[in-house]
This record gives structure tokens, sequence and C-alpha cells, in this order.
């Protein structure tokens, strides 16, 4: 399903490719990651790791991906660690599923905004399918994964040629594009230990409660240190191309306290930094309003939880 | 391109020859005939192809069959045979938790997944649990209350 | 003959017949038949134009594929399809009217090869100006997409205007509108529109053919009105209808998108052209949004008048229906909007005018309620308003204009006795409407509640006729049951019509009703059905059932009665026994299968074990006249709900749903409340979510989560039904249907709601949260 566009104007729609291809490709299962690189280097760009095939295989049933092959990375074992060293930080294998995720005691415990933003993903379903890798590689403008980890600073390790460790805010590079090379795979992503007890808030507006597509989400995490919040961090998505810190609204927080009239200052620096655009699902002028009310409301529900509150 | 794989559904073994792109429902459905799992959509958005894979709720159109070598895969044919959720089953038809029927067997499965990890769901935590499951007949109020009784009776 | 006044089963609950089989994968839906190896798979080539004319469509790449055996095009079929107005090509001829339309089709041995193939057909095309929009299309200087549409083959009450996109248009009059206006002290006019949303049943729509050695052809289809596409396809194909046997499959949701002709004729083609072999054709859920059918949008402009009372004097609408390339499935509709286009109230001036306009958009087709959802979307919204600006609550507002029984309708048409007022106090007190509005949940939220009261015509048209069919057949002797078979023609497409068969024949005849057996639907075989259109299914096809088991009854009883030489009325027939309370003899309905019974002469006697009923209320009047489809009755009902707003977001929860119907009797208490609760759901989802999003006639969004229906995230936590029972004179113990209604004021209800929380008036569906919060920054 496409719809081509020149000078802003939609000319066509699609159902499908018009080459159509005939699902002629091979489908391989390897344990190694060197296995894969390989396979990946064969013939790059024809070649696709896949996970949990939750974006994937449907895409593949549309004949619409110009694919020979598609190397099932699941059971490659240093892909699935799920791993917390206090000194070290947290590292996700590549093909760690949402729902291990959220079962993991130390992610419950010191990354309560990656559970709340991992809980909100599709459904129940594909969050025992889908993987925290695949998400990434996936680098949808509206991703709900996308705007929590980069509340993390994580890292993605890549493996090719070469090994890469390319911070997240850089491996995204726009609407599903990312600066994995076609004969690269994303092995795992590496969260830092928080710099304190972290405290977040996932906002998100959609259409219903039920509704895959987020509109607007903020994420706001801010890490508890006797009573004081230091080292805010703030993340919108579907809001640009990508999912993005807002570096300016984070300096606020961390140099004043968050009384109403800096949370307002904080509130028109994340608005100034969106750059939605008008499409079917919303317009831009309500989604930068909308961007305002969901960046106050995750200031104030963090400051209300460090309190105590659950709101 | 063929795959030979072995399939371990609803407690029988089956070597089966898949293609590439076939997905687990299009195994189940076509080579199998297991037609109780559905097709609604072609992306994992409504729900009616779910089942259980490896004792996991997953969609079953989201699956190449060719990941699924060596696997165990329950289908509604194979959870009505067990008797282990009849219960389930009774109350869906007490509280008319259906009516055309199509996306039934997607919500048992989603239901029965629920409630084998949690005896006694609240009505939020039922709500959470079959959220990715449409229907557009029943207005999902039969179904909630079937998995409230469902989880009062207990097995 | 005996009267027959029997209800055993009858007005109380009875479980689904099929839920059993329901909830263990066990019901055969379209794509879970089994059709050999023999099977062929079809995909469509669709255009993905707008409006373009047809320069070429090379079919060699495609034809060129291993396993392709048949490429079809519009050069293939000539006749263009239609059961009230013949306006749409099976396969494009010389010109595209809409993305999604079938340009041509492609059978292969796999379904993955007729995609390929399919993508493989160059089309090319040299487009033309595009309308998608109602209203410019009726401007003089609009591109036509039909340029001789009144050349095209159509029923004498469909009115087409030629050199327009105006495909049809109707009008229904009464009093003199000078005179209301004049009796006016508040006169209020505006414009509301409803959105173009999908049927979405979750079974999408599929169908197989194959044609046989002697010449006719099996149609299998998911279908709501086998007998509708037997006689469309046929006659569109120059068939002889005898030919086309029309088999309905298990129907995974229909809602009204499943009962004109959409895809079926299709696979009959290809049939025709691979003869032997049966030939499939199951819809992606992208094809079901663009390629099939969509509810129409609605343009309504409104004017009403009242007195400084609060009486209604006058009411001037013009329903504009947005067609998509084709009008054939809104005749119907159309006429409904225009008869019943007052919502339920005694207005003495009225002019109602009701247009079907041809756009460059995928073809559209009623959805549950006829067209009346939409209708009530703008009158019970102006409702609200008028009585804000006269002062008065809405509520007393509508009691003092609500139609009551004996009040006029239409020329010398009385309306019948109705729950209608019933259904509004009960929805009231539901919510509490007299009380001041609860407590938001947190600052900045708002709560407010809002009612809206319906009703809904079948029309004669819409009623044709209904027969069937019950008949007694032996069984072997080892067999406890003696099965009763019925034939009707009507498929069950969820709603629970098979149960109400299986209640409303072992009530009547006496016999326990796991001896009732329902026959598959086959236009070879089964009783003739008009479309289950217009929620009157419970009416028509179970009048028919009732005068075909007294048909049967009294043959048996007579047969009996006179070899017994007893008087027919000593006699009846309990859990499959004929007793005599005059003479105590007793006779197994088993027995007088095998044997017969024994006169006195000892002779035997075997009565015909066949029923047959017929119902038609009044011969469908095909005249000219514009008012000729008059309306046979009215459902009526009333909603009302509590919603809290997000003054912020716009973001809107429903709290709370209440539903009162008048179904006349409720046959089936358990059915009659779960059509009201899932209608009710159906309707939020339409009035918060739903719209098929096109740009220039493009569609936008096309995947389920784009366009969102609800989930069971959405259900409101309080959500009830109120059955109310007024007796519909002619109606089967005196019900009436349910199904197509229990939506219909949903949507005003939620307006008029969000209206009383914020103050901001919503006018157009669906209200999302960027439209509230838009109206509020106002």
């Amino acid at each position: 399903m496409c719809i081509l566009k020149e000078d802003g104007r939609l000319l066509e729609f699609h159902f499908s490719d018009e080459a159509g291809c005939l699902h002629t490709f091979d489908y391989v299962r390897v344990r190694d990651v060197n296995e894969a690189i390989a396979l990946l280097q064969a013939a790059p760009g024809e070649v696709r790791p896949l996970a949990g095939g939750t974006e994937l295989v449907p895409a593949l049933q549309t004949g619409r991906l110009p694919v020979r092959c598609v190397v099932d990375i699941k059971g490659i074992a240093p892909l699935q660690e799920l791993a917390y060293r206090p000194d070290e930080g947290l590292y996700l294998g590549a093909v760690v599923t949402f729902d291990r995720l959220l079962a993991q005691p130390e992610v419950r415990r010191l990354y309560p905004l990656l559970v709340e933003a991992a809980r909100q993903i599709a459904s129940p379903a594909v969050r025992n399918r889908a993987t925290v890798g695949g998400a990434v590689c996936v680098a949808a403008a509206y991703s709900d994964w996308l705007p929590a980890l980069l509340c993390q600073d994580a890292v993605g390790l890549v493996m090719g040629a070469a090994e890469r460790r390319i911070p997240l805010a850089e491996f995204v590079c726009g609407d599903g594009c990312t600066r994995l090379a076609a004969d690269e795979l994303l092995v795992g992503l590496w969260l830092p230990s928080p710099s304190g007890a972290a405290v977040g808030s996932y906002q998100k507006l959609r259409l219903g409660h039920g509704s895959r597509i987020t509109l607007v989400g903020a994420a706001i995490q801010a890490h508890a240190h006797d009573g004081q919040l230091q080292d805010w961090r703030m993340a919108l998505t579907a809001v640009g191309p990508k999912p993005f810190r807002v570096s300016a609204a984070e300096a606020l927080l961390n140099q004043e306290n968050p009384t109403a009239a800096v949370i307002a200052e904080a509130v028109l620096r994340a608005q100034a930094a969106a750059a939605p655009t008008d499409d079917f699902r919303a317009g831009a002028d309500y989604r930068r309003a909308m961007v305002g009310v969901l960046v106050r409301r995750g200031i104030e529900t963090v400051l209300a939880r460090v309190r105590g509150a659950k709101p | 391109m063929r795959h030979e794989i072995t399939l371990h559904v609803n407690g029988h073994e089956h070597r089966l020859q898949v293609e590439s792109h076939h997905t687990l429902l299009d195994v189940l459905r076509r080579q199998l005939g297991l037609t109780g799992t559905k097709h609604g959509c072609d992306c994992g958005e409504c729900g009616a192809c779910s089942i259980w894979l490896n004792d996991r709720l997953v969609l079953s159109c989201l699956v190449l069959a060719a990941e699924a070598d060596g696997a165990h895969v329950l289908t509604v044919e194979g959870l009505a045979a067990s008797g282990e959720f009849a219960h389930l089953q009774e109350a869906f038809i007490e509280h008319h938790g259906m009516q055309c029927g199509f996306c039934t067997a997607g919500f048992l499965m989603a239901a029965a997944a629920l409630l084998r990890e949690n005896a006694r769901p609240d009505a939020a935590t039922i709500r959470a649990a079959l959220a990715g499951n449409l229907c557009r007949c029943t207005g999902y109020h039969g179904i909630l209350r079937a998995v409230q009784t469902a989880s009062r009776m207990r097995r | 003959m005996n009267p027959v006044r029997k209800t055993q089963w009858l007005g109380r609950p009875f479980p689904r017949i099929e839920a059993g089989l329901k909830v263990a994968g066990g019901i055969r839906y379209l794509d879970d038949m089994a059709f050999g190896p023999d099977l062929v798979y079809a995909a469509i080539v669709h255009s993905t134009r707008p409006h373009a004319r047809l320069v070429g469509v090379n079919t060699a790449p495609a034809q060129a594929l291993e396993g392709v055996l048949a490429v079809l095009t519009g050069r293939d079929v000539p006749g263009r399809l239609g059961h009230a107005l013949a306006d749409r090509p099976i396969l494009a001829h010389d010109r595209v009217r809409y993305v999604g339309e079938p340009v041509a089709v492609v059978a292969a041995v796999s379904p993955e090869l007729a995609v390929a193939a399919a993508q493989r057909v160059k089309v090319t095309y040299e487009d033309l100006p595009g309308v998608f929009d109602s209203e410019k299309a009726l401007r003089p200087d609009a591109p036509l997409l039909h340029p001789q549409v009144d050349e095209y083959e159509r029923r004498a009450f469909v009115h087409p205007r030629a050199g327009t996109n105006l495909a049809h248009v109707c009008r229904a009059r009464r009093g003199d509108m000078e005179a209301g206006w004049q009796a006016a002290s508040t006169v209020l006019a505006d414009t509301y529109r409803g959105a173009p949303i999908q049927h979405a049943s979750m079974e999408p729509h599929g169908a197989v053919a194959q044609c046989h050695p002697d010449g006719t052809i099996t149609l299998w289809a998911s279908t709501q009105a086998p007998f509708v596409q037997q006689a469309t396809i046929a006659q569109t194909l120059g068939l002889d209808p005898r030919r086309l046997h029309v088999r309905a499959a298990a129907v995974g949701g229909g809602f009204g998108g499943k009962s004109f002709v959409s895809i079926e004729a299709l696979v009959v083609l290809l049939a025709l052209a691979l003869p032997g072999r049966p030939v499939k054709l199951v819809l992606q859920r992208a094809e079901e949004f663009t390629t099939t059918f969509v509810r129409p949008a609605l343009l309504a402009h409104v004017r009403m008048g009242a007195d400084r009372h609060g009486k209604l004097t006058a009411l001037e609408a013009h329903y504009v229906w947005d067609a998509g390339a084709s009008a054939d499935a809104l005749i119907e509709l159309a006429w409904a909007a225009a008869l019943a286009g007052t919502g339920p109230y005694a207005i003495p001036h009225v002019d109602l005018t009701s247009s079907v306009v041809y756009t460059n958009h995928t073809p559209a087709a009623p959805m549950r309620g006829n067209g009346m959802a939409e209708v009530h979307w703008a009158i019970e919204q102006h409702m609200d308003r008028m009585a804000a600006a006269l002062g008065m609550d809405p509520m007393s507002f509508r009691l003092r204009n609500l139609i009551k029984g004996g009040d006029p309708v239409w020329d010398g048409q009385v309306m019948h006795a109705t729950g209608l007022e019933q259904c509004l106090r009960q929805v009231a007190q539901a919510v509490r409407w007299q009380a001041a509005p609860g407590k938001p949940s947190s600052a900045g939220r708002r709560r407010g509640r809002g009612l809206a009261v319906m009703w809904s015509p079948v029309l004669r048209h819409m009623a044709i006729s209904a027969t069937a069919v019950v008949r007694l057949e032996s069984s072997p002797a080892a067999e406890a049951i003696q099965p009763v078979v019925v034939e009707v023609g009507s498929p069950d497409t969820g709603q629970g019509f098979a149960t109400l068969v299986v209640q409303l024949v072992s009530s009547l005849l006496g016999v326990p009703p796991e001896w009732v057996q329902l026959q598959p639907i086959d236009t070879a075989r089964s009783s003739f059905s008009g479309p289950g259109l217009g929620g009157q299914l419970t009416w028509s096809q179970g009048n028919a059932i009732v005068r075909a088991v007294q048909d049967l009854r009294g043959r048996l009883l007579s047969a009996v009665a006179q070899a017994w030489d007893e008087p027919p009325g000593a006699l009846d027939i309990v859990e499959g026994v004929i007793h005599s309370h005059a003479s105590h003899r007793s006779l197994s309905l088993r027995q007088l299968v095998q044997e017969g019974v024994r006169l006195a002469d000892g002779s035997v006697l075997r009565p015909e074990l066949r029923g047959e009923g017929r119902f038609e209320p009044t011969a469908p009047d095909e005249a000219g006249d514009e008012q000729a489809l008059g309306v046979v009755h009215f459902s009526t009902g009333a909603q009302a709900v509590e919603v809290e707003v997000d003054l912020e977001t716009g973001t809107i929860d429903v709290l709370h749903i209440a539903s009162a119907f008048d179904v006349g009797h409720a046959l089936n208490p358990d059915l009659v409340v779960a059509q009201i609760k899932g209608g009710a759901m159906q309707a939020l989802s339409a009035t918060l979510f739903e719209q098929v999003r096109r740009a220039d006639g493009i569609p936008l969004n096309v995947r389920l989560s784009d366009y969102h229906l609800a989930t069971i995230l959405d259900l409101p936590p309080t959500i009830e039904a109120v059955v109310v029972e007024v007796p519909q004179g002619d109606g089967p113990f005196g019900a009436r249907g349910v199904s197509d209604h229990a939506g219909v004021g949903l949507a005003p209800a939620i307006a008029n709601a969000v209206a009383q929380a914020t103050g901001v008036r919503i006018t157009a569906m669906p209200i999302t949260p960027e439209h509230v919060w838009r109206a509020l920054q106002t």
C-alpha cells in the first residue's frame, strides 16, 4: 500500500507494488551472529533479518519487499540476553520480546518509564512476539518505544564489517529509516544505569482508548536524589519525522525548580522543538497544542509520583 | 522455498512441507484444515487469528510457518477438545459473548491465556488482555461478562 | 383452522442454537469451506485513479505467468449491475470511477500467484476531472460520472436526472410550508454532516462459484441476500436465473455490506470462463475499504420551526447522499430518509427531499439502520438546539412533539401504537436526566448528558415478501428425533435469526426444539425472501414461518381428526405427540410420518407433511408516484448517554449508555438485549472514531489500525438495554425487528451530551478529540 507524492500532491493509490514479487524468498534460521552477518553481506539489501516479525511478516505477504532471504535471528543466544549489572546498566538483546522485558524484576524496579511505554505497545499478542530491537529498527515516527529508550540515553550495538556503538538519537534518522547498513545487524541495546531513582511518565494521545496509532506522545523522566529531582529527560513522538529528545526543556528543568512558571516555559520549549505535520490522522496545530498538554501533564505526574501520590 | 517442519498442534505431531512465505495461519487453515482460527485482516490488527505458540498468545498471521518448526501450537479446536476451558466456552454462550462468531476463537484464546496466568482478573485487567481483539457485533459487554463469570467459576 | 397461540419457547431466553459450534471453532464460513484440489483463486486488478478514461488494459504479462488460467477485463463483460438502478459495471468498461474499482480479474492456481498476476496487468489511464463532494457534484459545471444515467435500466421508483450527477431524487410533503413558518416563533436552520464509514464486518467478503456440466452455476457467498444476488447477477449476465444457484455460507457479520452484489459477479464470470473449476475470491482488508461498499456520507440541510408553546410547526430538510460511483444500493435508503426524515415527531407542515448523488468515491450501501442513524444525527441535534432557543428542557420539548398512535403520518396513513414515549422516559431515568450532572473525575474535565429518540421505517418495497416452508421428514426408526425441516430464504448473519426460527417452529408446532432443522439456504431450493434490510426479518420472515407452521399443523390435525372422527379443535400437539382432549387418544408425529393414520374403514390416510407460509403486507406499488413506497410500520426507541470530556485534549469518555427500544414483543429477550448493546457500541465507534478518509478520492486509511474500530477499552463502564413492548399489530406474536435500529439514536445523544458538557456543538461526524478541541478554540 503506498501513496506517491509529487509536489506534496497525492497522485496514486497502489494496493501493492507494481512489480509484484512472487514470494521467492528463502527462510534461514541461524544460531550465530557471524552467520547472520555473513548472510546479510552476501546480498546486501536483499537479505532481511527477522526477529518478532510483527512488521516484517505482513510486509512479506504483500510481495512488496524485494527480499531474497529472511534470516531468523531469534535463536542467537547473545541476542536473547536480558541482564542488569548495577555498574554497567541494562543490556537488552535485540530479540528480547516486550513481554519478557515487562516481566524482568530489575526493569520493573529501575526503569518505570520503559515499563509504562512498553505496556502500551500494540496488543498483548503482539507484545509476546515483538522485540525491543525490532521496534527500534522499524523506527516508526509515532513509536511508543523510542521515546522511552531515548530518555535512557540508550545506545545501539551494531555488528557488521566492524562493531559500532550508535547512540539511539543518531541510530534512528527518520520515519522508518535508520543508520544501520544493509549488511549490519542491531544486536542489542545498552541502557546506562539511571543516575538516581528514576521516576517517569509516558503521556499518550490517541483517537480511542484501544487505538494502535499514537497521535502525540511525551515521555518524561527524572531522577530522585534525597527527594530532589535531577537529570530531567524528555522525548516526544509523532511530532516530527522521528522521536526526539527536547534538550532545551530538559536544561530548564535541570536548572530551576519546577514551579508552574517553569513548567509553562518547558512546555513552550517542547512545543518549539516539535515539528508536526498535517496528515489524515491529525492536524499540525492540534498536535503542537497537545505537545503542550502532554508535556505539562507528564511533568506534573512525575512530580506527583515523587511525592508518593499516584495520579 | 520449501521447508520441512514439525508442528505439535493440539497434541498431535505433524510433519509438513511449507513454503517460506506461508504463515502459521496459512498452514493451520489450508494444510491442517483447522479453520477455527480466522483470517480477518492481513497484518495483526484484528486478533481473529490468535493462537497459543509454545504456550504464549500470538497472532498466527504474524508468524512464518518455518519459524514455528518444532513448536507446540494450540488452536481453538484444541482448546475445545481439551475441556480445560469448558467453563469459559459455556460463559461465552450464557452471556452472548458472540454473535456472528467470526472473532470468537480469537477472544477465547486471548481470554484463556489471561485466565491461565491470572485466575481472578479484575475488569481492567480483562479489558487490557482483550484489547487486541476486535468484535463488530457484540459491543464487548457480553464478552467481558463471560470472562468475569468464567474467572468466578474457576476450573 | 385450529388457532395457534402457543408460546412455549417464546418470550423467554433461549440459547443461541449454533453457539456451541462457535465456541469450538466449528462453524464454517465461506473461506473455511473445502472445494477440493481443482479450486482456483481469483484476485482483482483495481483502479488506482478516482476518475479516468481507460486507455488500455494489457493482460499479457499476467497471462504469461505459468499457472494463470484466466484474465478478464471489461471488454469481456458488457452490462451493468443493479437491482433498482443498473449503474455499475462488473468490470470497468471505458472508464474508471473510483479508486478500487475492479478493472480486471485474474484466476490462478494459488492465491499468491493470482495476486502476483493481478499486479502484472498494465492499465493505462487518461485522467478525468473528478468530483469528491456531493454538493460540488450537483453544480452545473461538475464533471459527470454517468452522462447516460437516464438510459440505464431502473425500477419505476428511481428518479434520475439526465445530464446531472443526480442519480435519484425523492420528496415527501404534507401541509402548507408557508403556514408552518407563519405559525413559528422560532426558526432555526443548519447543516449536519455524516461521514463515510465502512461496515467492517470481521469476516471479509468472500465468494466461490463453479459452473457444472449441466450448465448450472453454484455461487457460494458470504451474503445477507442470496435471492437479490441471484436475480441481479443473472439479469446482468443474461443468464436464466434458474441456472444460478446461490448458497449462503455462514456469515461473519454483514450490517448491510453484504446485502447487495459486490464481488460475487466476478467469481461467476470466472467460473463461466473456467467450466468445472470452483473459483474463489476472498477480499483483503484494504479491499473492504475501497472495493466493496461504505456507508454513505450525508449532508443534511435542516430548517425547523416551532411556536412559543414549543410545538413544532414546520420542517424542511434536504438529505444529500454521497453515493460514490453507484447509486443502486441507496435508492431505498433515500426513500426511507424522505419518508422518515422528520424523526419521530408530529409536525403539521413538512417538505423533505432526499437526493442520491454520484461522486468519484467507493459505492455506498446502507449500513445498519438504512440511513436512519445519519438522518437522526441531524434531526436529534437540531431538536436540542431548538429546545435551547425556546428555553425548554430537551426532554420536555421532545415529549411535547413525539408522534403518538393515531397521529397522521402521510396521506391517509396514521401512526400505529408505539412505546416511544416510554422508551424516552426509561432512558432519561437511567441516566438520571433530572439530577445535576455528575462530578468529573478531575479538573479540566466536564460531564454532560444527552438523549435522542428515533424511529425507523419498514418500507413496502423492502418488505417485498417472505416465504417459508416447514415439513416433516421421515427418519430411521431408531432415531428418537423426528426431523422438522424449515426452509427460509434469509441467512442468520449473527443476530440470532436461526435461533428465533427454532423457537417459533418448536413452540407453534408443539415439538422439542432439537427436532427443528434449519436448511442451509440455496436459492434453488429455499423459499424466496427479500433482503434482510431495515431490521425486519423477525417481522416479515417470522410471519411467514408462523403461517407455514399453521399450514402444516392444520393439515396434520385435520387428517387425524378425520380419522378419529373428532373436531380438529379437540386435538393438540405436545412434545411431538398429537393428543385429543376429547377421546384422550394420542399418536406420535413419528408414527404419523411413518405409517399415516388409519381411518375407520381401515384405509390409511397420509396427510401432506409440508406447510407453506407467505407474508406480503402490501403489494409493492411501482407506480411513478414519488410517494409510492409507503411505510409499513415504524420501529421506535430512545438512547441516552453520559459523557466526560477532557477540555484540554478533546477526548471523550462515554461513561453510560442507556438504550430502550419498542420491539413489540421480545421473542427472545436475551437476543434482543444483545442486539441493543451491540448496536450501541457499533454506533459509539462510528460516532467517535470512524471515517473513511480520502484526499481527492484517494483513500488514506485502509488499515484497521488507521481506521480504528472501538475496542473493549472503549466499552463504557455502564451499558444497559431496556426492552419496551407495545405489540406490533401484524407482527408474529406482536414482534417487530430491532437489530438495525439499535444504534440510530446514539450519535446525536453523544453530540448532545458533549454540547451540554462543553458548550460546543459538533455537527460533523465523527466527534474526534481534535474535532472537539477545534470547536473549543473558537
